[in-house]
């Protein structure tokens, strides 16, 4: 009896001890390590600046523990296909362009992170989905005060910030160049001389009154705005045709074709078109034809203008120059997106086109500021002004040359050949500072770059470890080695550069790895003896 | 030593100069290819000319070209031995298929050579790749397929001659099945053919991987030197590195030509007619 | 006429391979448009339009019957008839490698057989290794490295392009014809030229030694003929064959390697849309400059063919 209580007393008293010895090393339990991550980016080919920016990511996540595979995949297939349609990602890069109609915060805040636009094909490529947040981007939709506005997007992003499900790198900066012996003050806005408003400001200083533009493009892909898509179209379809409003360069919507603006309530605004405006072919420009343009639009699936106008319920002639518009529901981008971005089609030519996808449109008829004159393909399309416009440009005219690549634009600038390059690479800028005839414009943009983490995987699920993730961003790197110091340090979604909209108080996250390690730390990952980051033990 | 002899054995040794730094290029590499390097002052060295500290200069991002080069060795090896390997063993089983059967089954085949002869193979392997992944395996693979038939012929005219052969009938008479015959008693007589052919294809399949990576559909993960000239000429600023496009284009030049010296000498052993006068 | 219906069987066999690549691997074609072709109602739009909605057998009927038609389907990326956009550059492909394979030819031919005549010189080894070594360098970087020394460092040919963009031309034959064009072409003509001669140069230079071992030409001198004519005459005509088999053999190559070449030159060619448009996944397109590529290869072919049975004395004769 004694001998039996002795061993159980013996076996406890060991047990008690192995126990303790155990619990007392965490470590020495099973660490999971995390599975390899899958870094998507665009590829090296295509977009440089991009790609290198993931060789830097992944570096530095490497240096945390983690196991990372770059994978290019090209665009538009197979990125889009997995990226944006499948959301088959552990992580991927991201660059979401300034472009126009972006500088309204609703494409940054709603259409990329609200939780319904994250099903197959659309933008909320995380998967963010918080019920806080979504009512704070509903909101700021429906708020017609830009004062009230601004608060309520002052709160998106600092919501955004703290969760971070896009790990913001840069903004970049656009480069532009142009003659400035032969030209002057052309107002820019963030498109740089893709914005047809470069145009109608630019004054000739001599004796040349035809601006020469140089395209990148090898030939203008279409002039039919049902078929256009990218914002390289954007400069020719808006010289020709006119649109309610304006976005001026500071991104405020402006009266252009309307001369004013009435909010009846908040899902019915009236517009006042101006007097006299005439199309090209002479016939007068009426509220016929604006509601035409809207009702044939919504017909006929335009490719780039489908998404504007589909908050549009109906448009009513209250006048021969007063429309009245219906919303479906409040959307205050609508001055500024639908209203700002469509062109208006005369009547009494699409009225005849059946198929509008297949039609030509050359010459294509509208009344805006510049008329066309001719468009050889793969060489050269040409402008002319329209002096009874009721904003005439002070060039003569403007003669888009097509060379193809952008190097061969940057050539042509050189041997004064062209009057303007858009998108000058940091590599160019170089050569073009030695000549005193250029001018080189460094304009910063709303173009945000960075790394969207998949929410709906492991371990970017965990809101501590995106956090990590964007203190291991080095920013201040990127600017200067990827950007050759054209770009700033990205904090906000909205950038920097859209002053109105950004919210000064959410600052970048600083570029440190200890910092980052600590807060994995504090999360419970552990790193394992082989270096490895692994999760939380259960 | 007759003149080809020498060239082939001076080939050869190129061949394995190659070899060796390809083995060798992690250790012998001065850097790492993909890492960015810094001066004293912590600044990049972006597209610099080749010095003491970077043998063939930067690329635009400050990496050395020199450890490019020798990491790419490797990568060119691999897949010239590889895809020589593959066309090796499909187009010598298919001549000896075609050439010792005969009838329905060298009909077919020939007629599926033919067809393939006619397909162009940069185009091709560009236009698979886009839709496929873009590996190093997949480029391996589709040259493999699309380049075996002229070993094919080759093994299959040998084999429509041997296949008369005194010893060949002996073999029959004794009993040995058509594969045994095949691959114990003809086989090693068109051993040499093959290899000559497979030396010509290492060459054929660099400089094919090279022009499928340069237009871009190379593999991104690995660095040969068809991608080193991707890269280059993407970078815009190609025409102001010589020091970037020149070595990879002159390490192709010796490669190919050390498999070609090799492959004809190999040829004119295996062939005495075809000495050269 | 057994060769011609191989050739159409191969035309046939790479329509299908295209066709089985586009339509069943993984890659959906209308993700070519990213803020458009992702909202499910534009997608279902866009399929039928491009008729992708309709089964797969079906699809496949249509795509002959086009094919064979010259229907060529509409373009992702443009919008407009794929044959309209390759049309054009069909031609500047075929503008630029015709003259640039007759030089190659030219070359080959008169340097090969002089060459053969100065037999065991120091020239005709050196001429023998740089052929041998200038073939061993890849098509594109020799193109390179030729804008590099004479378009860059001694600015004597523009680094690329068709034309002087901006250049204003009044007709279709005055583009082709102008100086500014044979400017452009100079340098890419004279690459081509150099580096496809070797072949030719190689094959005249084998087949006259050949001939010139012969007894044959030991019989004509014997005859008192001279020397020279003796060569150039029979030699010549015996060399014929493996120099017109050669030449489509090299169309064929040379077709291949333009996808390259354009590249380089930016040359607004087959070759060079070929690229893009895989690139940019605009099917329609680079189907069609698939096909079209495919088929002067296949014809280059069928020609070399065909010329190897009407030249061949052998077969003649049977």
């Amino acid at each position: 009896m004694g001998k039996r209580l002795a061993w159980t007393i013996a076996v406890v008293f060991l047990s008690s001890v192995l126990g303790l010895a155990l619990a007392a090393h965490p470590e020495a339990q099973q660490l999971e390590p995390i599975k390899e991550i899958n870094l998507t980016s665009f590829p090296q080919g295509q977009q440089p600046w991009v790609y290198q920016q993931a060789l830097m990511i992944a570096e530095n996540w490497r240096k945390l523990g983690l196991k990372v595979r770059l994978e290019p995949l090209n665009i538009p297939n197979p990125l889009i296909q997995r990226v944006f349609k499948d959301k088959d990602f552990d992580a991927t890069m991201m660059e979401g362009s300034g472009l126009l109609d972006r500088l309204d915060p609703d494409f940054f805040l709603y259409t990329v992170f609200h939780s319904s636009n994250a099903g197959p094909g659309a933008w909320n490529l995380s998967g963010f989905n918080d019920q806080e947040y979504d009512k704070l981007a509903e909101a700021q939709r429906k708020e017609y005060d830009l004062e009230k506005r601004r608060e309520i997007v002052w709160k998106c992003q600092e919501v955004l910030h703290k969760h971070v499900p896009w790990i913001v790198t840069v903004n970049n900066n656009a480069i532009q160049a142009y003659n400035q012996a032969d030209f002057k003050d052309p107002a820019i806005s963030v498109s740089g001389f893709y914005d047809a408003i470069t145009l109608f400001t630019i004054k000739p200083t001599g004796d040349r009154k035809i601006f020469r533009y140089g395209s990148s493009l090898s030939d203008l892909k279409t002039i039919n705005p049902l078929v256009f898509n990218e914002s390289d179209q954007f400069v020719y379809i808006y010289s020709i045709y006119d649109t309610l409003v304006r976005i001026n360069p500071q991104g405020k919507p402006e009266p252009w074709a309307a001369n004013a603006l009435e909010t009846v309530n908040e899902r019915t605004i009236d517009v006042t078109l101006r007097d006299g405006m005439k199309f090209h072919d002479g016939k007068p420009l009426t509220a016929d034809d604006v509601k035409f343009t809207f009702a044939y639009l919504a017909k006929h699936n335009p490719v780039y203008l489908q998404k504007k106008i589909e908050c549009v319920e109906s448009v009513e002639v209250l006048s021969k120059d007063k429309v009245r518009f219906r919303l479906k529901e409040p959307y205050a981008p609508f001055i500024a997106l639908t209203l700002g971005l469509t062109p208006i089609l005369p009547q009494h030519i699409w009225e005849k086109i059946e198929k509008p996808h297949e039609h030509r449109n050359v010459p294509p008829i509208g009344s805006g500021p510049f008329k066309f004159v001719h468009w050889r393909e793969t060489q050269e399309f040409m402008m002319t002004k329209n002096p009874e416009h009721f904003s005439p440009p002070y060039v003569d005219g403007v003669l888009f040359v097509f060379y193809g690549t952008a190097e061969a634009v940057n050539t042509a600038l050189i041997k004064k050949e062209v009057d303007s390059e858009t998108l000058v690479t940091p590599q160019q800028v170089e050569d073009l500072k030695k000549l005193s005839h250029i001018r080189i414009l460094n304009l910063p943009t709303h173009t945000t770059d960075g790394v969207i983490p998949n929410i709906r995987r492991k371990p970017f699920d965990d809101p501590k470890f995106r956090l990590a993730l964007a203190h291991a961003a080095p920013r201040q790197q990127i600017v200067e080695e990827v950007f050759f110091g054209f770009a700033e340090v990205g904090g906000s979604m909205i950038a920097r550069y859209n002053q109105f909209w950004h919210n000064p108080n959410v600052k970048p996250y600083p570029y440190d790895l200890e910092k980052a390690k600590a807060i994995l730390k504090e999360a419970g990952y552990r790193w394992n003896e082989k270096g490895e980051l692994c999760y939380p033990p259960k | 030593m007759a003149r080809r002899s020498r060239l082939g054995l001076a080939g050869l040794l190129m061949i394995v100069s190659f070899v060796s730094i390809g083995l060798l290029a992690h250790v012998i590499a001065p850097f790492d290819p993909m890492e960015r390097c810094y001066d004293a002052s912590g600044k990049l060295e972006r597209l610099q000319p080749p010095s003491s500290k970077h043998l063939l200069g930067t690329t635009l991002y400050g990496r050395d070209v020199f450890s490019q080069i020798l990491i790419g060795t490797r990568t060119v090896l691999l897949v010239g031995f590889l895809t020589a390997l593959f066309v090796a063993v499909i187009g010598m089983n298919v001549g000896l298929f075609s050439g010792y059967f005969g009838g329905w089954v060298d009909n077919l085949l020939m007629r599926i050579t033919d067809l393939l002869f006619g397909v162009p193979v940069v185009p091709t392997s560009i236009v698979a790749l886009s839709i496929l992944t873009r590996s190093m395996w997949w480029i391996i693979f589709i040259m493999s397929l699309l380049y075996w038939m002229s070993t094919a012929r080759v093994v299959r005219s040998q084999v429509l001659s041997l296949r008369e052969r005194p010893f060949i009938d002996a073999a029959r008479m004794s009993g040995a099945g058509p594969l045994r015959i095949m691959y114990k008693h003809i086989a090693p007589n068109v051993l040499p053919q093959v290899f000559v052919h497979g030396a010509f294809c290492v060459a054929w399949s660099i400089t094919t991987e090279a022009s499928i990576s340069f237009l871009g559909f190379g593999d991104p993960r690995s660095i040969s030197w068809g991608t080193i000239l991707h890269d280059v000429f993407s970078s815009m600023v190609m025409y102001k590195a010589w020091w970037w496009f020149l070595p990879p284009g002159f390490c192709i030049v010796l490669m190919v030509l050390s498999f070609y010296l090799l492959g004809r000498a190999v040829e004119e052993l295996a062939n005495p007619r075809l000495r050269e006068e | 006429m057994q060769r011609l219906a191989m050739a159409a069987c191969t035309l046939f066999f790479l329509a299908t391979v295209l066709f089985v690549l586009f339509r069943m691997l993984p890659g959906d074609p209308t993700m070519t448009v990213l803020s458009s072709a992702l909202d499910p109602e534009v997608q279902k739009e866009m399929r039928h339009r491009f008729g992708l909605d309709r089964p797969l057998l079906e699809q496949y009927g249509i795509y002959m019957k086009n094919l064979v038609m010259g229907e060529f389907g509409v373009s992702f990326q443009h919008g407009v008839k794929a044959y309209d956009i390759i049309a054009e550059k069909f031609w500047n492909t075929i503008l630029l490698m015709l003259p640039s394979l007759c030089l190659a030819f030219l070359l080959g031919i008169l340097v090969g057989s002089y060459v053969a005549w100065k037999r065991g010189s120091l020239l005709e080894k050196g001429v023998v290794t740089g052929s041998v070594v200038f073939r061993s360098a890849p098509e594109f970087w020799v193109a390179i490295v030729f804008i590099f020394v004479f378009a860059v460092q001694l600015d004597i040919f523009p680094s690329g392009h068709m034309r002087t963009p901006g250049y204003k031309s009044t007709g279709t034959i005055e583009v082709y014809l102008s100086l500014d064009f044979l400017y452009h072409l100079a340098l890419p003509m004279l690459m081509m030229a150099l580096y496809y001669c070797c072949y030719p140069l190689l094959v005249m230079r084998t087949a006259m030694l050949e001939v010139m071992g012969e007894d044959f030409i030991e019989l004509c001198q014997a005859k008192g003929l001279s020397q020279r004519r003796v060569i150039f005459k029979h030699a010549m005509r015996a060399s014929l064959l493996p120099i017109a088999t050669s030449v489509s053999l090299l169309g064929a190559y040379a077709t291949a390697g333009s996808v390259l070449i354009e590249t380089v030159f930016s040359w607004p060619g087959l070759g060079r849309l070929m690229v893009q448009s895989v690139l940019y996944s605009d099917y329609p397109v680079a189907q069609a400059c698939f096909l079209l590529i495919g088929a002067m290869v296949v014809l280059g072919n069928l020609l070399s063919d065909l010329l190897y049975g009407i030249l061949d004395p052998r077969i003649r004769y049977r």
